[in-house]
């Protein structure tokens, strides 16, 4: 950490270093939880029929966890573009509101690079980095530094399941399971800085689980975003000022 | 698949980094991320294919108690995940 703030004066790049280096440190606690999903979505192309081109190609352009298992599913069951593309836009509609909570910490950022930025987000990378944007350690470069790590271990790791995903034992698959629940846990706790972020966390983790149990299955999260996210400012609204 | 992926991650982020939002949607976006995170984590703790799991023998159920303990003491999320998968693993040890 010294050693870097020191160095980094010396650069011409000085101002975009530390963020890379910071975004790219801190990206390996994500590694845990990407690297074994990854896996598992190779496995599960090759199963559902899958060249492995068309695998590579989808975590390639694609790039979204949820909507490719999804995808590769529907597509074995002989669903059409039209019906994969409206599923995928809905599943996909919650990083709406996280690049919308990014963008505020990205003001006057050239278009090229949001583009770019935008194209990366995951879940991960938005939720460890929007904890950071709030703290003020992170800055653009943190975030692309974050997403470009992801995403190449993303494409890495898809094709590394399609070719030996098998050979994994299965209690280290099962227990790796639990590695994205454990990011989330995380960074919900880390973002619990306050009693309203409490408030909020409590509500919206009752909210999530109902609607589970109550098989609504598409727009959760956005649905729960919103809920949450409206009950804090009212909360704080009526709090005080 | 992408033109239903792209423009959704991408319009916001245009539309919102070029002006100044108004302060209370501002504010509104910060309790964001609590609301988001929460909405990821439970039902993969507590639900198994759907179904309510919380009982002693759901492995994940103590990794998660594990990972939230570590976290509020460590504030630090390579050691909380790792805590976690560490109890997950021997949680399915014991518990099957």
């Amino acid at each position: 950490m010294e050693t870097q703030q020191t160095t980094t004066g010396v650069l011409s790049c000085g101002r975009i270093a530390p963020g890379l280096i910071r975004g790219a440190r801190d990206t390996g606690s994500l590694l845990l939880g990407v690297i074994p999903v990854g896996i598992a979505f190779g496995i599960a192309a090759r199963q559902y029929g899958l060249s492995a081109p068309e695998a590579c190609l989808m975590s390639l352009l694609v790039f979204a966890g949820a909507s490719q298992f999804i995808g590769i599913a529907m597509i074995a069951a002989g669903a059409g573009v039209l019906e994969v593309a409206i599923t995928t836009f809905f599943v996909n509609l919650r990083h709406a509101i996280m690049t919308a909570s990014l963008a505020i910490y990205l003001r006057g950022c050239p278009k090229g690079l949001l583009s770019l930025l935008a194209f990366q987000t995951t879940d991960e990378t938005f939720g460890l980095s929007i904890t950071r944007f709030a703290s003020g350690e992170a800055d653009r470069w943190y975030l692309l530094a974050a997403n470009v790590i992801i995403y190449a271990t993303w494409n890495a790791t898809t094709l590394a399941g399609y070719m030996a995903g098998e050979l994994l034992p299965e209690l280290v698959s099962n227990a790796m399971a639990f590695a994205l629940p454990a990011v989330f846990l995380s960074l919900l706790v880390m973002a619990c800085r306050d009693r309203i972020t409490v408030v909020v966390a409590i509500f919206s983790s009752a909210l999530s689980v109902a609607l589970y149990l109550g098989h609504v299955s598409m727009g959760n999260v956005i649905l729960v975003a919103i809920a949450g996210a409206t009950l804090g400012m009212v909360v704080e609204q009526w709090k005080g000022r | 698949m992408m033109l239903a992926t792209y423009p959704v991650r991408l319009a916001p982020m245009l539309a919102i980094s070029a002006r100044n939002l108004p302060e209370p949607v501002v504010r509104w976006l910060r309790y964001v991320p609590p609301a988001v995170f929460s909405a990821l984590v439970f039902p993969g703790l507590l639900l198994r294919d759907g179904n309510p799991a919380v009982s002693p023998s759901n492995p994940f159920l103590w990794a998660g108690l594990a990972t939230f303990v570590a976290a509020m003491a460590t504030r630090n999320l390579s050691k909380s995940v790792c805590v976690g998968i560490v109890v997950a693993l021997a949680g399915q040890r014991v518990l099957g």
